[in-house]
C-alpha cells in the first residue's frame, strides 16, 4: 500500500502526528466510556422509575424528610391511581463510612411487599440471578444488588448488615450495569426500625420517605402527579420532571466529551495538516511526475486525502486501544468496591475510530488541493 | 495558414501551427517562450530538438505533451486537435497518447521498478492482472527482467531510466516525448538508452527528442534546431558537425 510506504518515509514525523491523534482519541476513549457509564445509569434510572410517579415529603430536599404512611391511602383514593407503594429509604452502610464514591450510594429501600409492587418491579428488571425475590411478609430478609454484593462480600444465606441490623440475604440480583446494582431491597417495616433508632424525636415509627405511584393503564401520570401535588405534605414529580432533572445531569458530561472530542479536532487535526503539507511540498516532483503520467486532479486528491486518513485512523486505533485497555484496567481494580467507572459500547467504539478516520481525511483536504493544484510544468523543475 | 490545418494528413502523428508561449514577467512585461512555432512529425518519425539552453525545447516539449497549454496556436497529435479539448480531458488524452522520458528519471521512489512501469495503468483503472503482465513484458523487454521488485534507490542510472522507458511505453502511446533521456548518464549507459530508443523508432514508434548532445541527436532521422522560441534550422538524417554555430558556447 503506497499511502503507508509512503509514512515510513518519514517515520519519526508520522510517528509524532500518530501520536498526536492518539492522545485525543485516547481522552476521547476514556471520556466516552466514562460517559456510556453515566448514560447507562441514567437510561436505567428512567426506565426504572420513569414510568411511575416519585412523591417524596414536602420541602425536604431528597433523603432525610418524612411523612406518615397514611399518605399513601390519600394517594390511592386518587382516581387513575393503580396501586402506590410507600417505602423507607436508609444508608446500607454508616453514614460515617460511606467516604466517596463514583456512581450510586449504596441505599436500603425498605418497601411495602404488596404483590402487585412486587410483580410490578420484576417486570422492570429487578431479577434475581440467585435465591428468590422478597414475598409478602418477609422480614429481616434482604435482596441485593450485584454491586453491593460483591463490595460487601455477600451470598444467598449469608448475612448482611445494615447500620445496627442484621438480615438474612435471600437473593442476589442480576447485574443490570445501573443505580440497582448498587441497591438492597428489604420490607418496609424493617427500615422503618431503623430510621425510628437513628432519629429518636420520631413519634411514630410508622413513616415513610417516599411513595412509588403507579398508574392504571393509560392513565396520564404527568396530570395525575399534578393533582397529587395538591395533596398536603407531598410533593410529586412526575416522570417528565424526573426525566428532565436526569438528563439535565447528563448534559455536562456530554459536554465534556464534545469538548474532548474538540481538542482531540484542533490538536489533531492540525498537526495532521502541517505534516500533509510539508509531505506535499517534498513530494512537488513526484505529483509532477503523476500528472506527467495522467493522474488526475481527483487521483492525487484521493491519494494525499488518503494518506491523511490513514494517520488519521491509526492514531485513532492507538488511541482507542490503550484508552479501552486502560478503562478495562481501571475498572478490574475498582470492582471490589462495586463501583465500575467505565462501559464501552459498541457505539463508542465505532464512534471513535470513524470520527479519527474522518478528521484525518478533513485534515487532509487542504494539503491535498494544494497538491492537485500544481502546475504539472512548475512541479516536475522542483527538486 | 492554409486550409489543410483542419484536416491535418493521416500520416502525420503531429501538427502544430503558430505555437506561442508567453509567461507573464509582472504586471506588465511577459516573457515569449515560443513565438510562433510550425512542426509536424510523420507517423512512426524520430525528431530531434537541438538548441541552446532557453531556446525553448523544453517549452515546446512541455505544450506538446499537454503539460503546458500554449497562448495561441494550434496542435494536433494523432488527429484529435488538443488545444480544442477541456483541460479536464488533457490527463486521459496525456495518458493514453503520450510517453515521457526525463533527464532525471523520474520515478517515484517509494515505489519498486514494477508499480512505476504500471502507474498510467492504475490511473487508467486497469485490472491489476493485466497491468502486472504488462508492466512484467515491458521490464523484460527493457532487460530488467530481474528487477520487478527494486526500489529506484536499489538501480543504476541506467537502469532507472530503462524503467522509465518502459513506463512511457505501458500505455502504447502514439508519441514519446524524451527531454534529454541521456543527460544524467555515462557514455556506456547513454549508448544503451540510445539503441533501445532507436529499436523502438524502427519498430515504428513516433518519438521527440530533446538534447544538447550531437551523438544523441544522431541517431534521429530528423534534427530541428531552436533559438529564441523559434525554429532556425532543420536537418535530414544526420551527419552531425562536431560543432554548430546554432549551438552558442554553453552547449559544448
Amino acid at each position: 500500500m503506497e499511502a503507508l510506504r509512503n509514512l515510513r518515509r518519514r517515520k519519526l514525523r508520522a510517528a509524532l502526528t500518530i501520536f498526536g491523534i492518539a492522545i485525543g482519541i485516547f481522552a476521547f476513549t476514556v471520556m466516552g466510556s466514562m460517559a456510556e457509564k453515566i448514560n447507562q445509569l441514567v437510561g436505567g434510572a428512567l426506565d426504572f422509575w420513569g414510568e411511575s410517579i416519585s412523591v417524596e415529603p414536602e420541602s425536604s430536599g431528597g433523603f432525610g424528610g418524612f411523612f406518615p404512611v397514611s399518605v399513601t391511602d390519600q394517594i390511592e383514593a386518587l382516581e387513575g391511581v393503580d396501586f402506590a407503594t410507600p417505602s423507607a429509604v436508609v444508608l446500607f452502610g454508616n453514614p460515617e463510612d460511606q467516604g466517596f464514591s463514583f456512581g450510586a450510594p449504596n441505599l436500603v429501600f425498605g418497601n411495602r411487599l404488596s404483590q402487585a409492587w412486587i410483580d410490578r418491579v420484576q417486570e422492570q428488571g429487578l431479577e434475581v440471578v440467585e435465591g428468590r425475590f422478597l414475598q409478602s411478609g418477609d422480614r429481616g430478609k434482604i435482596v441485593v444488588g450485584s454491586d453491593l454484593a460483591d463490595k460487601a462480600e455477600l451470598e444467598v444465606g449469608s448475612t448482611a448488615r445494615v447500620q445496627t441490623r442484621e438480615f438474612e440475604v435471600v437473593g442476589i440480583l442480576q447485574r443490570s450495569l445501573q443505580f440497582t446494582d448498587a441497591f438492597a431491597f428489604t420490607s418496609l417495616e424493617d427500615t422503618q426500625e431503623i430510621l425510628a433508632e437513628q432519629f429518636p424525636l420520631l413519634t411514630t415509627s410508622d413513616v415513610a420517605t417516599g411513595v412509588q405511584v403507579y398508574g392504571e393503564p393509560g392513565a396520564d401520570l404527568d396530570q395525575l402527579a399534578a393533582r397529587i401535588d395538591e395533596l398536603p405534605q407531598v410533593r410529586a414529580e412526575s416522570p417528565e420532571e424526573l426525566r428532565s432533572q436526569i438528563e439535565s445531569g447528563t448534559v455536562i458530561f456530554n459536554l465534556i466529551i464534545f469538548g474532548v472530542a474538540l481538542i482531540a479536532i484542533v490538536v489533531g487535526g492540525l498537526s495532521v495538516i502541517n505534516t500533509m503539507i510539508m509531505s506535499v511540498s517534498e513530494r512537488t516532483r513526484e505529483i509532477g511526475i503523476k500528472r506527467a503520467v495522467g493522474a488526475k486532479t481527483r487521483h492525487i486528491l484521493a491519494e494525499y486525502i488518503g494518506e491523511a486518513a490513514l494517520i488519521g485512523f491509526i492514531g485513532g486505533l492507538t488511541g482507542f486501544a490503550i484508552g479501552w485497555i486502560l478503562t478495562l484496567i481501571i475498572n478490574d481494580q475498582t470492582r471490589g468496591t462495586g463501583t465500575v467507572l467505565f462501559t464501552m459500547t459498541p457505539r463508542l467504539a465505532l464512534g471513535a475510530l470513524l470520527f479519527s478516520l474522518v478528521l484525518g481525511a478533513v485534515a487532509g483536504i487542504y494539503p491535498a488541493l494544494r497538491a492537485a493544484r500544481m502546475n504539472p510544468v512548475q512541479a516536475l523543475r522542483s527538486m | 495558414m492554409s486550409e489543410k490545418i483542419d484536416s491535418p494528413a493521416d500520416d502525420l502523428i503531429l501538427r502544430a501551427r503558430g505555437l506561442v508561449k508567453r509567461y507573464p514577467m509582472g504586471t506588465d512585461n511577459c516573457v515569449n517562450a515560443l513565438r510562433g512555432v510550425d512542426l509536424d512529425l510523420r507517423r512512426g518519425g524520430f525528431l530531434a530538438l537541438m538548441g541552446p539552453s532557453g531556446s525553448g525545447k523544453s517549452t515546446l516539449l512541455n505544450v506538446v505533451g499537454t503539460l503546458d497549454q500554449p497562448s495561441e496556436g494550434r496542435l494536433w497529435l494523432d488527429g484529435r486537435e488538443l488545444t480544442k479539448e477541456p483541460n479536464s480531458r488533457l490527463p486521459d488524452i496525456r495518458r493514453r497518447l503520450i510517453g515521457f522520458i526525463f533527464q532525471g528519471f523520474n520515478l517515484i521512489p517509494s515505489l519498486n521498478a514494477l508499480e512505476n512501469v504500471v502507474l498510467p495503468l492504475r490511473y487508467e483503472g486497469s485490472p491489476k492482472s493485466e497491468a502486472r503482465r504488462r508492466g512484467t513484458e515491458l521490464l523484460e523487454m527493457v532487460g530488467l527482467g530481474d528487477r520487478f521488485h527494486h526500489l529506484p534507490t536499489e538501480l543504476s542510472g541506467g537502469e532507472q531510466q530503462r524503467v522509465a522507458i518502459a513506463r512511457a511505453l505501458v500505455m502504447k502511446p502514439a508519441l514519446i516525448l524524451a527531454d534529454e533521456p541521456t543527460g544524467e548518464l555515462d557514455s556506456t549507459s547513454s549508448r544503451l538508452i540510445m539503441e533501445l530508443l532507436s529499436g523502438l523508432n524502427q519498430q515504428g514508434q513516433s518519438l521527440i527528442l530533446v538534447t544538447h548532445d550531437p551523438t544523441t541527436a544522431a541517431y534521429a532521422e530528423r534534427i530541428v534546431r531552436m533559438r529564441d522560441g523559434l525554429i532556425v534550422d532543420e536537418e535530414g538524417p544526420a551527419e552531425v558537425p562536431e560543432e554548430d554555430p546554432a549551438e552558442g558556447p554553453e552547449a559544448v
